[in-house]
């Protein structure tokens, strides 16, 4: 704001940025003409913020809980994987360029490292970790009983598939990556990530049709 | 199981419960603040607020692992919280695992809240000696023997207990560490164990909320006191008793700034404002 209560003609931001990153070009730190603008809560948690960290964190637990469970069989590992998929957001934060959504980026790092550790599980048949208790449903935080138990039912369902066929799926249907995305990420052809997940497919929808 | 034919099978991810397990929030609380902890932001201080090193952190990793226990029970988790309360282990300082610290598999640092399995010896190898140990003793065996038992024995066998989600046998065995050996270190987490048991699978918040308050008027500012507060906000909340439970949060916000719990609790708060009459 200029010293006569006008808006700065060259600082005014557009008016699709978000409130966040308004402040952001405000405050001089988001240069909105040449590059994306980015949530001011990431860069200060990138910079080593604490409570903005901390609060960033807290926010994508659950959901990175969620894809967690999607990638592996049970409920044991769900925690400790989270908790290591977060680890390498914050760690990666730093590169994060603002170029498609923050969730997505976190969904990428977080199926990465899910599947370092499975890649790193399966030269240590020994790891077969530790049986977790599965927890009612806290109180609070009123979810649909039906979709939460759906969800955890699909979940039960993707438990019998094979882990090729099963990855293909979540990335696919559940985190909207293309064949030729998921081709990349995987480094297997496109013609086998379509093979995989016209088979998941079908193994799912005949577990549903048996379920029912 | 019925799907309703307007929802897809695998739906787009979001943070909506499911697939994963719920879980209570002051168990989502100690994942963030391990989390923190592993990159080297430790709980604010009145300084920088910035971890740098281990007498600057409010919380350690095995005060971690012993909240973590109190909610899901990890045998392996309690066994490294009372391995420190027990043998004294100094704060572990950034980069200097101690030496009771159980092994991860990634090999990354930090603790885990579940401990990592040992690795099995490679193909063909043979370790280098066979311990022959005896088989280990029943929970149940040791729960109906009146010969005493070490506190940690109690405690272990309380955990397995929980895991085999014998709710109640496990509660009874918590209380016995409680009754048993109260002034020794393993008393403090078994009683919030004894608590969250009560409160989450026993149906009795009242004795929950008891015992949550028998262990935060014990350590005031022990390692599980934001356990002990939210437990305490959980229990008045199952009581429908909206003002105690806002007090109680208020009163974590106050002992606990800057904690992973504080968001939750603010909106919890404002939640309840809004019900107000």
């Amino acid at each position: 704001m200029r010293s006569d209560g006008k808006d700065d003609p060259i600082r005014t931001p557009p008016a699709s940025l978000s409130a966040v990153a308004e402040c952001a070009a405000w405050n001089g730190d988001v240069g909105y003409e040449t590059s994306p603008p980015i949530d001011l809560r990431v860069r200060a948690a990138a910079r080593g913020d604490r409570a903005h960290a901390a609060s960033l964190l807290a926010e994508l637990l659950p959901r990175v809980r969620n894809l967690v469970r999607y990638l592996v069989r049970g409920d044991d590992e769900v925690d400790d994987l989270a908790q290591e998929g977060l680890l390498a957001v914050l760690r990666g934060l730093h590169t994060y360029r603002g170029e498609g959504s923050l969730e997505s980026w976190v969904d990428r790092v977080v199926a990465r490292t899910v599947f370092a550790h499975l890649k790193r599980r399966q030269h240590d048949p020994a790891r077969a970790g530790v049986h977790g208790v599965e927890l009612a449903v806290s109180i609070g935080d009123g979810a649909p009983p039906d979709v939460y138990v759906s969800r955890r039912l699909m979940a039960a369902l993707l438990d019998e598939l094979p882990f090729d066929q099963r990855h293909a799926l979540v990335l696919h249907h559940v985190l909207g990556m293309s064949v030729p995305e998921i081709s990349d990420e995987l480094s297997v052809p496109s013609e086998t990530v379509r093979s995989r997940l016209r088979l998941g497919m079908a193994r799912l929808r005949a577990r549903v049709g048996e379920e029912r | 199981m019925s799907t309703q034919s307007n929802r897809p099978l695998l739906p787009p991810l979001d943070s909506a419960p499911g697939p994963a397990a719920e879980i209570p929030t002051a168990r989502a609380a100690g994942i963030v603040d391990a989390v923190l902890r592993e990159h080297g932001l430790g709980e604010p201080t009145g300084e920088s607020g910035r971890g740098g090193g281990a007498s600057r952190f409010g919380r350690t990793g095995w005060q971690v692992a012993a909240g973590a226990a109190v909610v899901l029970g990890v045998a392996g988790a309690v066994m490294a919280a009372y391995e420190y309360l027990t043998h004294g282990e100094p704060v572990p300082t950034r980069g200097a695992p101690p030496a009771r610290e159980p092994s991860t598999s990634s090999g990354g640092e930090g603790r885990r809240l579940t401990p990592a399995m040992p690795a099995a010896p490679a193909a063909g190898e043979l370790p280098a000696r066979v311990a022959v140990e005896p088989a280990p003793e029943s929970a149940d065996a040791v729960a109906q023997s009146p010969q005493p038992r070490a506190p940690e024995d109690l405690l272990r066998l309380a955990n397995e207990l929980r895991a085999g989600r014998r709710w109640r046998a496990a509660e009874q065995m918590y209380v016995r560490v409680r009754r048993e050996y109260g002034s020794a270190p393993q008393a403090y987490p078994a009683t919030i164990a004894a608590a969250a048991l009560r409160l989450e699978h026993l149906g009795d918040p009242r004795g929950a909320l008891r015992m949550f308050r028998a262990a935060l008027a014990a350590k005031p500012g022990g390692p599980l006191a934001l356990e002990a507060r939210q437990g305490i906000a959980d229990c008045h909340r199952a009581l429908g008793d909206a003002a105690s439970e806002a007090q109680a949060l208020r009163e974590l916000l106050a002992s606990h700034p800057g904690s992973a719990l504080g968001p939750r609790a603010e909106a919890r708060l404002r939640e309840l404002s809004s019900q107000e009459p």
